[in-house]
């Protein structure tokens, strides 16, 4: 068993050797790019159960130390679970950074496929720390599962805009590369105010999605920051509110931004509701306008187990037709011109 | 006027080299680079993904064969009120750019304008259309993917196509335009049998949202033009655009029509509000991100596309056939792509029931 210890900056080392974590320079972070950087206790618990089985790259010994190049998150885990030294290949220490750059993005991806934070950490490092060319930088998009193009490359770097709270909530949460670039764009002090709202309520891509839709469009509309929409109550309240599980304030945050995008329709509605509750207060009967009042017919629908029941239930909407909240809320629905 | 399209690269796909309007097109565009093409598709996956598919659909110019047919009804829209409108695509895309055009939609598979220039098999199918239906009455439109006049500048399609209707009896055609390029229509034998239609809007709505297209007063001038050239001519108000304030706006609008041209020589007028596709929403969004189009109370109608709501186009349509009747009480007034509920409500009847829209709708 070797540690390589001894050995000089242009020495020769073996194809694979142990090499004792208190040597490597494990708070370096060049050629890392995995994220979250942090391993997770899957692979703590696989390294103390069987070890650390695929073998890190380091490049090195220089003054008696080592750089990784490939495995920073394994030694991590090696360290969290106890080992003292790690298997180690070495790397030539003459080739190009972006190279060996390159060489982490492509065993990585021969051991899992990189998330979207991964891809966008990768390619921007590529372009802005190593000044990789296109064809690298192309290069590097095949490896990370993309089609190289430059439109492609523009949206996946644009990602590292994202607060450090939103790049872990779209890998934790699966977000689409589309919402994900739209999230990337909102100045950061929107970003924040974001990310309080989903740690309360918790979206998925397409939740979410409705939701940046709504606040941008009153946004727009209102000429107001998304943080104002966001972080003022009764917003602020209902996320607050201790008394209401998480999707509760799911639905009433969904609810409350929709009243606010939409309150011509949202007014319009409750007054034709109000006058169908007090027009056709039959129980068991449902009177309900048109989605979005898109039209001027009413549905009603009920049930009954017996022909006594179904005659009960006429009667009752018989009395109700005669009504002149039914009439009212119908003439609202016809549009009916005022005299 | 407003000046005409320039590209900055003609594409010609094999088999459209040696035809007249190709030759007419290159001898008006000397020093733009022409390439030829043996197929349209790779060029068009190349240009996705590697350029910037709008800024293509506004600058490259594609001359083609048509390898279809011409003449096709209006799509219109499901399960809302037709008005037998047919449509001739002669040319797809265009070069002016409105915040709400459909076409966005279709950019990352048609980022040019493209030219057919095979009109030798356009008329032959028109004649033999009209031919087959004497007793039917073709009211025909070139501007469903572009704009009837943007282009002509450099086709002269006009100039073939008036006087074709002309020799028609049982067809009307409409170039409808958001340019002042009326130029080649003045000096045509017109027999009354082409209409020159503008869409119209106030000038706030046409700086914000009508990229590229004439002001109002020059659209208006332009009307003035051919109608003392004896063309009937058309106004539509599509789309309207329902924010804060606009009863002003339109009304002025409204008056400036009649003001300019005398009511008995417009033809129609149509009324329609803003609607599309949810999915142009995004398109829209990324490409205006300062419009505010996209904030109004629009939602989901049955055939799909977001509308203002009921409530806010009824009484809009109200108004607006209030003040038009005013001006022009003999003037056909008709809504498009609306349902027969919004016909009910603002016409208390049917487009067929109505007298001076029968013609239209019959």
């Amino acid at each position: 068993m070797s540690n390589g210890a001894g050995k000089e900056c242009n020495g020769s080392v073996a194809a694979f050797e142990q090499i004792p974590l208190e040597r490597i320079d494990r708070g370096q972070a060049r050629f890392a790019f995995a994220f979250p950087r942090e391993p997770d206790e899957a692979l703590i618990a696989s390294v103390k159960e069987l070890g650390l089985v695929v073998p890190v790259a380091l490049q090195g010994p220089c003054a008696g130390r080592y750089r990784i190049v490939c495995g920073h998150r394994r030694i991590a885990a090696s360290e969290a679970a106890g080992l003292r030294e790690v298997p180690a290949r070495p790397v030539d220490r003459n080739l190009p950074e972006h190279t060996l750059f390159l060489l982490n993005v492509l065993e990585n991806a021969a051991l899992r496929p990189a998330n979207d934070m991964e891809r966008a950490l990768a390619l921007h490092r590529l372009v802005s720390d190593f000044k990789a060319d296109d064809t690298v930088v192309f290069s590097g998009m095949g490896r990370l599962g993309l089609e190289p193009s430059q439109k492609i490359l523009a949206r996946y770097t644009r990602l590292v805009r994202l607060s450090p709270a939103l790049q872990r909530y779209i890998v934790s949460h699966g977000i689409s590369i589309r919402v994900s670039t739209r999230l990337a764009g909102l100045p950061l002090e929107d970003q924040a105010a974001l990310s309080s709202l989903l740690t309360a309520v918790s979206l998925g891509g397409n939740a979410l999605r409705e939701l940046l839709d709504l606040a941008e469009e009153i946004a727009l509309r209102d000429g107001i920051g998304l943080r104002r929409i966001f972080s003022e109550s009764p917003l602020a309240a209902i996320i607050g509110d201790t008394r209401r599980t998480v999707t509760q304030k799911r639905e009433r945050v969904k609810q409350h931004l929709t009243e606010m995008r939409y309150p011509i329709l949202t007014a319009r509605r409750d007054e034709i509701l109000a006058l169908l509750k007090k027009g056709c207060a039959v129980p068991g009967v449902s009177l309900t306008p048109p989605p979005y009042l898109e039209g001027r017919e009413l549905r009603l629908a009920f049930s009954f187990q017996s022909v006594a029941e179904l005659r009960e239930k006429l009667v009752r909407l018989e009395g109700a037709s005669l009504r002149v909240e039914l009439e009212k809320a119908l003439a609202l629905l016809a549009m009916e011109e005022e005299a | 006027m407003s000046a005409g399209f320039s590209p900055e690269r003609i594409l010609i796909e094999a088999g459209a080299e040696d035809l007249p309007m190709t030759r007419r097109i290159l001898a008006r565009l000397p020093g733009v680079p022409v390439e030829t093409l043996r197929a349209l598709g790779p060029w068009i996956r190349q240009t996705a993904r590697d350029a910037d598919a709008a800024r293509a659909a506004k600058n490259w110019l594609v001359i083609s064969r048509y390898p279809g047919t011409f003449l096709k009804k209006c799509p219109g829209t499901q399960g809302f009120v037709c008005c037998n409108y047919w449509v001739i695509n002669a040319a797809t895309g265009c070069p002016l750019d409105c915040t709400y055009c459909i076409l966005q939609g279709y950019l990352e598979n048609n980022p040019m304008i493209r030219v057919f220039a095979n009109t030798d098999t356009l008329f032959s199918e028109l004649e033999r259309a009209f031919a087959a239906a004497r007793g039917r009455r073709f009211r025909v439109g070139t501007g469903e993917l572009t704009d009837s006049l943007a282009l002509d500048g450099l086709t002269d399609l006009s100039r073939e196509l008036v006087p074709f209707f002309a020799r028609h009896t049982n067809a009307q055609l409409e170039l409808k335009t958001k340019t002042d390029q009326v130029g080649n229509l003045l000096d045509l034998a017109h027999q009354g049998r082409t209409v020159i239609g503008w869409s119209v809007n106030p000038p706030p709505v046409i700086a914000s949202d009508e990229q590229g297209t004439a002001p109002l007063a020059r659209r208006l001038r332009a009307a003035e033009r051919c109608q003392s050239a004896g063309y009937p001519v058309s106004f539509h108000f599509d789309p309207m655009v329902l924010e804060h304030g606009w009863e002003g706006a339109y009304r002025e609008v409204v008056r400036q029509i009649f003001e300019t041209v005398p009511a008995t020589s417009i033809a129609w007028i149509s009324l329609g509000g803003l609607r599309f596709a949810p999915e142009l929403k995004p398109i829209m969004r990324r490409r205006f991100p300062e419009s505010r189009l996209v904030c109004g109370e629009l939602v989901p109608c049955p055939d799909r596309k977001l509308r203002y709501l009921r409530t806010l186009r009824v009484p809009a349509y109200r108004r607006m056939l209030r003040w038009i009747r005013a001006l022009g009480p003999q003037v056909p007034v008709y809504l498009c792509m609306e349902s027969r509920d919004v016909w009910e409500a603002v016409y208390q009847g049917p487009p067929s029931e109505l007298q001076n829209l029968e013609g239209l709708f019959g």
